[in-house]
C-alpha cells in the first residue's frame, strides 16, 4: 500500500514491481525508507492521508527536476530520487485537469449511472452494451464496463479494469495528438475556458497571464505575452474569414489559443 | 531476463528489444542486430528487422464472427449422409442426429480442393488457399472462442494477434495505425479482440469505420484548415522551448512527433478511403458498386488498399454479435453471408496475386469455432470447439494443400491436430518470429501470443 502511494507521487515505487515482491521482483531501492514508511503507516491508524502528508511535506517530494547532465548520467531515470522524475499526466488527471482549468467541473455527488430499467434492457451477447454515461463529474466516477477500456479513457492508456494493473505502460500515439487536436470533449472544454477568460480578465494581456497560471502554474513570460497577443490578432483575423458568428469571434480564439497549450507537453507533464 | 517495462516508459525501443528476446542472452548475435536495425530511430511503431528472416511482411486477416460450419463450406464429409440414415438414426432425437451438408462440394483448381457451393467465386483461388481441415480451439462459447483465436487465452484478456505483431515488427507508415481494424458492427467480446492490453497502448487496433470521421477524432473539428494550422504552429513553439530546457527527454521528442503523424493521418487516411481513382475493373473484381461503401467488398478493397500503404496488420470482421455465422435456427442462414463476402475475397485475392503483393501479404480466413455435425433444432447446427477448418493464403503458405484431416464425421481432428496456439506460432513464424521469444513481461512472467504452448505447423509452410 504504502509503496503504490509512492508510485502515484513519484511515478514509480520503492519496489518498482508493485504487484511483485517476490522473487521475480525487483529490490527495493531505499528498502529503510519503506519500512520506516509502512511503520509509520500502521502507527498512523492506518491513515491514508497522513501518509500523503508525510510523503508531500518531504524534501524528495519537493525537489525540481534536474537537467544537468552530471545528475542524469548518474541518475538518469532518477532511481536515486536525486531529482524530481518527469511523468506525464494519467488519463484521468489530464481529463480532471481540463474540467477544472474551463470552469467546467462538476463537484457535486454522484448519482447511480442513468441505465435504463430492467424491462427495458435490450442488450444480451448478440447486442453487447456499448452506453458511456460521460458526465462532468471527476473521470474516476466515469462509468467503466467490463467488456472495453473506456473509450476516451483508454487512449492516453486507462487500465483494463478485468485486471490488475499495478503500472500502466505509458504510450505515446498519433491518436492521442488526435483527441487533442479534434475531439469534442477538448473543443467543449477549451470553449468553456475561452468563455472563463472573457470573464475573468479584462484584455488580452491579463488573460493570456490568467492561461499561463492556469494551464501551467507559472506566471507568463515576455515572451509568452508577446506570441499570445500576435496570435489572438491572427487568430480573430482568421476566423473572420470563416462562416463563425461575429460575436463569437473573441471566445473562440480564445479557444484556439488555450487548446493549442492544452496539447503541449508542458500540460500534459507534470515534474 | 526480467526487463523491469517501466524502462518502456523512457527507452521503448531497447525495452521491446529486450522484451521481444526473452530469453535473450542466448542469442547475442540476433539480440545486436535487432538493436543495430533500432538505431537512430525513435518511434517504438517504426519497422523493425524479424528475428528470422520472414516470407510475409503484412497481414490481412479476416474473420467471420459466430463460427463458420466447416461441413458446409471447406471440409466435405460424405460420411454424414451414411450416419444420417443409419438404422435407428431417423428416430433419435436431433441433438444426437447426424445432417448431411445440404450443399454439394467440387473439387476445383488443379489442387482439387474441396469447397462448395457457398463460395463458387472462391473456386477460382483453390490452388493459392492452404486449407487447415484440423484446427480445434477449447472453448465453445463465442465470447471465449473468438479471444481465442484473436489472443490464444480463452479466460484472461490478452493482447490481440495483431497487436503483438504491431510490437515485434512495427510499421511501414506511421502516418497511419499500425494495425487496423475494419469491422462495422461490435462483434463478440467487442474492442477485446482488437486490444492491447498490457502491450503499449500504440500496439492497439484501431477500428475505422466508412464515414467522414473513419477514426475517432480524425476529421477537423477547428473552424478552418488555416485555425488549425495556426494552433499546431502555436504547440510547436511550445514545445521547442520546453523541449530546449530538457533536451534529454526522448518522451517529450517523441509527442512533438506524436502531432506531425496525427496531421499525416489526418491528411492520408481520407486518402486511403478515397476509391475514386480504382478502376472500374477493379470495382467489379470485387464486386464493389462505385462509391459504395457498404458491404464486404468496401472492407477488401480498403484492405488491399491499407495494404499498399504500409499498414502492417488489417482485420477485417464481416459481421458483428448478431445475425452471424451462429447458425443455430437454420444452417441456410449460412447462403447469404457467403454471398456477401465470397466475391469480394475472390477478389482481394486475385487483385493481391496480380499486383505481385500476394507473395508478401498473408491472408488469413478464420473463426472461433465449427459447426457440430449433428442437428441443433430441425434445422441448424450447434458450437463445435473440438474441430473446425480456416485457411490461409500467400505470405509463404504452402498454397493448394490441405493441411490436417478431420475423423469421418467432421467431429474430431484425425491427422495432424492444429490447436489455436500452433496457428498463431505458424503465423508468427511465417512473419519472421519465434513465438517463444516475442514476448512481454507482465504480472510476474514473460507472456507470449501462445502462452505456454504452440507449434510451428511445417506443413502450413511453402
Amino acid at each position: 500500500m504504502v509503496n503504490r502511494i509512492w508510485q502515484h507521487h513519484f511515478g514509480q515505487g520503492i519496489v518498482s514491481t508493485p504487484n511483485d515482491f517476490g522473487k521475480y521482483g525487483e529490490h527495493p531501492t531505499h528498502p529503510e525508507l519503506l519500512d520506516y514508511l509502512a511503520k509509520q503507516f500502521i502507527q498512523s491508524g492506518w491513515s491514508i492521508k497522513s501518509l500523503h502528508r508525510d510523503i508531500m511535506l518531504s524534501r524528495v517530494y519537493q525537489l525540481a527536476g534536474s537537467d544537468d547532465a552530471a545528475v542524469l548520467a548518474s541518475d538518469p531515470e532518477s532511481t536515486w530520487l536525486t531529482h524530481s522524475r518527469r511523468r506525464r499526466l494519467s488519463s484521468e488527471e489530464i481529463v480532471d485537469s481540463m474540467l477544472v482549468v474551463s470552469n467546467t467541473l462538476d463537484p457535486s455527488q454522484g448519482q447511480a449511472h442513468p441505465f435504463p430499467p430492467r424491462s427495458k434492457k435490450t442488450y444480451s451477447q448478440h447486442h453487447p452494451f456499448v452506453d458511456a454515461y460521460d458526465s462532468n463529474r471527476r473521470a474516476v466516477y466515469w462509468m467503466r464496463q467490463r467488456l472495453r477500456k473506456h473509450p476516451t479513457l483508454a487512449i492516453f492508456d486507462a487500465a483494463d479494469t478485468k485486471q490488475s494493473t499495478g503500472e500502466r505502460a505509458l504510450s505515446t500515439t498519433a491518436i492521442q495528438s488526435l483527441f487533442m487536436m479534434n475531439s469534442p470533449f477538448v473543443h467543449d472544454k477549451s470553449s468553456a475556458l475561452g468563455a472563463r477568460l472573457i470573464d475573468e480578465g479584462k484584455d488580452d494581456p491579463q488573460r493570456i497571464a490568467l492561461t499561463h497560471q492556469l494551464l501551467f502554474n507559472r506566471p507568463a513570460t515576455n515572451l509568452d505575452v508577446e506570441l499570445g497577443l500576435r496570435y489572438l490578432q491572427n487568430n480573430r483575423k482568421s476566423l473572420a474569414s470563416t462562416e463563425l458568428d461575429k460575436n463569437k469571434i473573441p471566445q473562440e480564439a480564445l479557444a484556439s489559443y488555450v487548446r493549442a497549450l492544452m496539447g503541449s507537453n508542458e500540460f500534459l507533464y507534470l515534474e | 531476463m526480467f526487463a523491469n517495462n517501466s524502462i518502456y516508459k523512457s527507452m521503448p525501443r531497447r525495452q521491446a528489444i529486450r522484451s521481444l528476446m526473452g530469453g535473450s542472452m542466448l542469442m547475442p548475435g540476433i539480440f545486436s542486430e535487432l538493436l543495430a536495425s533500432s538505431a537512430g530511430s525513435k518511434s517504438p511503431l517504426a519497422a523493425r528487422t524479424p528475428q528470422h528472416p520472414a516470407k510475409a511482411e503484412q497481414v490481412i486477416w479476416i474473420y467471420l464472427s459466430g463460427g463458420f460450419s466447416h461441413l458446409d463450406t471447406f471440409d466435405p464429409k460424405p460420411g454424414l449422409f451414411k450416419a444420417a440414415n443409419a438404422a435407428g438414426a431417423q428416430s433419435k432425437k436431433n441433438k444426437t442426429r447426424y445432417m448431411p451438408s445440404p450443399w454439394d462440394f467440387q473439387k476445383c483448381g488443379q489442387s482439387g480442393i474441396d469447397i462448395s457451393d457457398l463460395f463458387p467465386h472462391l473456386r477460382d483461388c483453390a490452388d493459392d488457399l492452404c486449407m487447415i481441415r484440423s484446427l480445434h480451439t477449447d472453448h465453445g462459447n463465442h465470447q471465449r472462442a473468438a479471444l481465442g483465436i484473436h489472443t490464444g487465452s480463452f479466460a484472461m484478456t490478452r493482447p490481440s494477434a495483431g497487436s503483438w505483431v504491431s510490437y515485434g515488427l512495427g510499421t511501414l507508415n506511421e502516418n497511419l495505425p499500425s494495425f487496423v481494424v475494419l469491422a462495422p458492427k461490435i462483434p463478440y467480446s467487442g474492442a477485446q479482440l482488437w486490444g492491447s492490453s498490457f502491450l503499449p497502448g500504440e500496439h492497439q487496433g484501431t477500428r475505422v469505420l466508412p464515414s467522414a470521421n473513419p477514426v475517432p477524432n480524425l476529421q477537423r473539428l477547428s473552424a478552418s484548415s488555416e485555425q488549425q494550422n495556426l494552433e499546431l504552429d502555436l504547440l510547436k513553439q511550445y514545445n521547442a522551448r520546453h523541449l530546449k530546457n530538457h533536451p534529454t527527454d526522448p518522451n517529450l521528442k517523441a509527442r512533438i512527433q506524436s502531432y506531425e503523424t496525427a496531421f499525416g493521418m489526418q491528411m492520408e487516411m481520407p486518402q486511403v478511403l478515397d476509391f475514386s481513382k480504382e478502376s472500374d475493373a477493379t470495382h467489379k473484381l470485387y464486386g464493389l458498386e462505385r462509391g459504395s461503401t457498404k458491404g464486404f467488398a468496401w472492407q477488401c478493397l480498403a484492405a488491399r488498399r491499407m495494404v499498399e500503404s504500409g499498414v502492417r496488420f488489417i482485420e477485417l470482421i464481416d459481421t458483428g454479435a448478431s445475425n452471424n455465422w451462429d447458425a443455430h435456427g437454420n444452417i441456410h442462414s449460412h447462403t447469404p453471408l457467403a454471398k456477401n463476402i465470397d466475391h469480394p475475397i475472390s477478389g482481394l485475392l486475385k487483385d493481391l496475386k496480380s499486383r505481385g503483393m500476394l507473395e508478401k501479404t498473408l491472408v488469413v480466413c478464420t473463426t472461433e469455432f465449427g459447426r457440430t455435425p449433428t442437428f441443433d433444432g430441425s434445422k441448424g447446427r450447434g458450437h463445435h470447439k473440438n474441430v473446425f477448418t480456416s485457411w490461409l493464403a500467400g505470405g509463404g503458405s504452402k498454397p493448394g494443400t490441405i493441411v490436417g484431416s478431420s475423423d469421418e464425421l467432421g467431429s474430431q481432428p484425425l491427422e495432424n491436430p492444429v490447436h489455436v496456439n500452433d496457428f498463431h506460432a505458424t503465423i508468427l513464424h511465417l512473419l519472421g518470429m519465434d513465438h517463444e521469444r516475442l514476448t512481454w513481461y507482465y504480472g510476474g512472467r514473460d507472456h507470449r501470443l501462445t502462452d505456454l504452448a504452440g507449434r510451428v505447423v511445417p506443413e502450413i509452410l511453402a
